[in-house]
């Protein structure tokens, strides 16, 4: 029997485990203001088993049409919340249910916060409240709405049958509604309807709810069906690896989304040939020789069909088995050009896959953790694993044939994307294992190959070095809110790594970069605010100030170090730092050389022939003081001494009390200065 | 995931046992070497922000907070009782609850430099606020 639905009462239904809370919520439940002719009614469920039971329970104990469903720690604070929902409704009968916040649409992981979201609220956390508003202020029809508090106007049960915990039951209810052929809105709020008290969230049976979810609702969310439908052609490099090969093989036969598997033999002579030719794989074989990995590369694309995603990846990496779905997801934006998975010799954040056994359980953690972006522009790539969409090569071109060594090929691909403005990523959902020994030599070439690359790449980009790895140990020392606006100047940004990782992980950042190599700026340009110019002369060229400038491994480089540390007080907000890495000219190595008489220059490291100004621990410290800093924050990176090494340290350190271990230990120091 | 909860637990036992026997130097190790775990738990993350409240008043030369408290429970429920009562101030909602505020502040002692903490983590309108308790309080009971 269906029960008789009173529709000029709102009934507020709220889970309660806090009594503090609770009576605050119901503080400000009291000072709405209620339209005439409307009652309201508050249902309290306390202790429910879960929140689907709790609000089953609210919503079959009340008769009202208008059901709140929100969570004790929700603090409506607009009064007149009560007539702008019904507003809403009125606007359009099909529409179901409303929330403050929500996802026009789903991430493949079934994840609402990875997408673009929809509404506004204050959201309050431990040590800040402040208003996020995520979208256009508009009535927007979404995918789902947040759990933290749903209004609806008809009853729908909640699926306690299928969700017993504390997660999900948000998005459950969107597809019920969905299902039903309800629209879930977020409205147009002015200012946030709501307080929400998010704290810090637990996890603990998020991802046990997530998959539920999945499983239940997989074919109804768009993102999902899209990547289940995408295609990958995995195009396998191998050289006299064939037991790695055909275990590769076997694996990649239960990773998701392969099309099709090309297998580019290098000119193995280990029989992979013959083991291949048994089989069903297509293949490109050189019986010709061992090739650059340039024309290699370019083989494939030219004899064989191949898919809009492709795969470049070594005999002996062992993909996750969503990860190759995961990866290609990454690139769907108009911008994105190749994508890279974490690794256990990639890893951008110091995570560690250990092995293929564990492979499953890492992806699995990656996915659900809430705080960390989920893609990372970088500009560094990994050429053991990689994807690319096919249409980046009708606008960057094939590789460069005349480059051999695949690190090489892949450095001059990155640059070339870069100044076409397509994006190299780092997709943290996607999880392989490289099952290399370090130093182990992969592919065929040999450093003859790296030496003739360089000459190619100088000749081509007018350059020596090409650095495509961001400066993580300085990019430590920024500790800002992930949306704050604020301003970076790199002095010596090189090809500007360090500068675009920081712009990737703080959207609001305004990136500026300086370089006295024009070749560099010119590249750089593409991925920064980057001028040419030479900060020893005392000036640069631009007008802003800023909240950190940056010198990685230049202060040493410079005549005027301690002028230059000067000047950058004018350039600097107040409490603006410098952020800078200096090599450290005590380090034990460059000692055990002077006591034997030696003190020779080299082209890289710490006594690199174009360093001017040297520095110790004390010299940094003093350079800082005198130029009106304050040094917040000293670190150093430290490697492993020789016992000979270890023997003279040991004796210099009897010679003063001034000195001690670490600073000998010491290669090079990253230092946090703040202007006094 | 069990270890992480066992890992909370644990940590608020220690704060719990460290200030019952007012080690405070402890206190500060326990909270500020790892801020990034102890952020990723709210009462202890509360209990930071607090650690620099009890900084504040000891160079004041006050009573800390931490010496008016005897457990985390207590520290939390006051940062929440009191953020409730600004919230309500901030958005005028305050009616008859302004004599339950004053006495409050008076009973648990609350010091100008708790009251401003728990201000700028509600991102509330100090001066306005301030102005509020000004004009409504009766007698300037309040201590701030």
């Amino acid at each position: 029997m269906s029960k008789i639905v009173n529709d000029k009462e709102v009934c507020f239904i709220i889970c309660s485990n806090d009594q503090l809370y609770t009576e605050e919520c119901l503080y400000y439940i009291a000072h709405l203001h209620v339209p005439d002719g409307y009652q309201i009614n508050v249902l309290t469920i306390e202790d429910a088993r879960s929140m689907t039971a709790g609000y089953n329970e609210g919503m079959y104990a009340s008769d009202a049409k208008y059901k709140v469903y929100l969570h004790q720690d929700v603090f409506i604070i607009n009064r007149n919340f009560i007539q702008d929902f019904l507003d809403v409704f009125e606007q359009d009968k099909k529409i179901g249910m409303i929330g403050m916040v929500g996802a026009s649409r789903l991430s493949t992981a079934g994840i609402m916060w990875e997408g673009a979201r929809q509404g506004a609220l204050y959201n309050w956390k431990v040590r800040e409240t402040k208003e996020v508003r995520m979208s256009d202020d508009v009535l927007t029809q979404v995918e789902v709405i947040d759990g933290f508090l749903m209004i609806t106007q008809y009853d729908i049960p909640w699926r306690e049958d299928l969700f017993d915990g504390w997660d999900f039951y948000d998005c459950s209810q969107s597809k019920e509604f969905a299902r039903r052929g309800y629209k879930v809105v977020v409205p147009r709020q002015g200012k946030p309807w709501c307080i929400h008290n998010s704290g810090c969230v637990s996890l603990m049976n998020y991802d046990k709810e997530r998959l539920k979810f999945i499983r239940e609702y997989g074919e109804e969310i768009p993102a999902i069906k899209e990547k289940n439908a995408f295609k990958i052609t995995v195009v396998l490099t191998t050289y006299n690896r064939k037991i790695q090969l055909q275990d590769t093989l076997e694996w990649l036969s239960e990773v998701d989304g392969i099309a099709n598997i090309i297998i580019a033999d290098n000119g193995s002579t280990d029989g992979s040939a013959d083991w291949l030719s048994s089989q069903s794989y297509e293949y490109l074989w050189f019986d010709e020789g061992v090739q650059g990995y340039g024309k290699l590369w370019n083989a494939v694309l030219e004899n064989f069909e191949t898919e809009d995603y492709i795969v470049f990846m070594e005999a002996g990496v062992y993909p996750e088995k969503g990860s190759l779905l995961e990866l290609i997801s990454a690139l769907h934006t108009e911008n994105a050009g190749t994508a890279n998975p974490v690794t256990n010799y990639y890893d951008d954040d110091g995570s560690r896959i250990t092995g293929r056994d564990v492979l499953a359980m890492f992806a699995q953690n990656s996915r659900i953790q809430q705080n960390r972006k989920m893609t990372q522009k970088t500009l560094f790539s990994n050429w053991r694993i990689w994807a690319i969409k096919r249409n980046v090569f009708n606008k960057v071109g094939r590789f460069r044939e005349e480059l051999k060594s695949p690190e090489d090929v892949l450095t001059d691909y990155t640059i070339r994307m870069i100044q076409n403005n397509l994006e190299q990523t780092v997709c943290r959902r996607a999880c392989a294992w490289e099952s290399f020994r370090r130093g182990e030599e992969i592919y065929a070439g040999t450093e003859l190959w790296r030496e003739e690359d360089r000459t190619f790449m100088r000749a081509a980009w007018g350059m020596n070095y090409f650095n495509l790895r961001p400066n993580r140990a300085l990019m430590k020392y920024i500790k800002e809110p992930s949306e704050r606006e604020f301003k970076v100047l790199e002095v010596g940004c090189d090809l500007g790594a360090t500068l675009f990782e920081i712009q990737s992980c703080y959207p609001n950042c305004q990136t500026y970069g300086l370089d006295i190599n024009k070749a560099a700026v010119e590249i750089a340009k593409h991925t920064a605010i980057v001028k040419y110019g030479n900060i020893d002369e005392l000036t640069i060229p631009f007008e802003e100030k800023f909240d950190y400038i940056i010198f990685g491994d230049v202060l040493e480089h410079l005549r005027h170090p301690e002028e230059v540390v000067r000047m950058c007080r004018e350039l600097l907000h107040e409490n603006g730092h410098i952020i800078a890495s200096i090599p450290n000219v005590m380090h034990i190595s460059v000692m055990e050389e002077l006591i034997e008489g030696r003190f020779r220059y080299s082209d890289v490291g710490l006594l690199d022939r174009t360093h001017i100004h040297l520095f110790t621990y004390f010299e940094i410290m003093t350079l800082f003081e005198n130029a009106g800093f304050e040094v917040k924050d000293i670190n150093g990176t430290v490697f492993d001494i020789s016992g000979r090494q270890r023997e003279i340290m040991n004796i210099l350190l009897k010679l003063s009390e001034n000195t001690e271990a670490w600073m000998y230990e010491t290669f090079q120091y990253t230092v946090k200065a703040q202007k006094r | 995931m069990d270890a992480k909860v066992r890992w909370d637990l644990i940590l608020k036992e220690r704060f719990d046992e460290l200030l019952l026997r007012r080690q405070y130097a402890e206190i500060h190790t326990l909270l500020e070497t790892d801020t990034e775990i102890i952020d990723q738990i709210n009462d202890l993350a509360i209990a930071r922000i607090m650690l620099s409240v009890c900084e504040q008043e000891r160079a004041a030369g006050q009573c800390t907070l931490f010496e008016k408290v005897n457990n985390l429970d207590e520290i939390v429920c006051r940062y929440t009782v009191l953020m409730f009562y600004l919230r309500r101030l901030e958005f005028d909602i305050m009616d008859d609850s302004l004599d339950a505020f004053n006495q409050f502040l008076i009973v648990n002692q609350v010091s100008r430099q708790e009251l401003f903490a728990v201000m700028y983590c509600g991102n509330i309108d100090k001066e306005r606020v301030l102005q509020i308790i000004k004009d409504k309080m009766i007698n300037g009971e309040i201590l701030v």
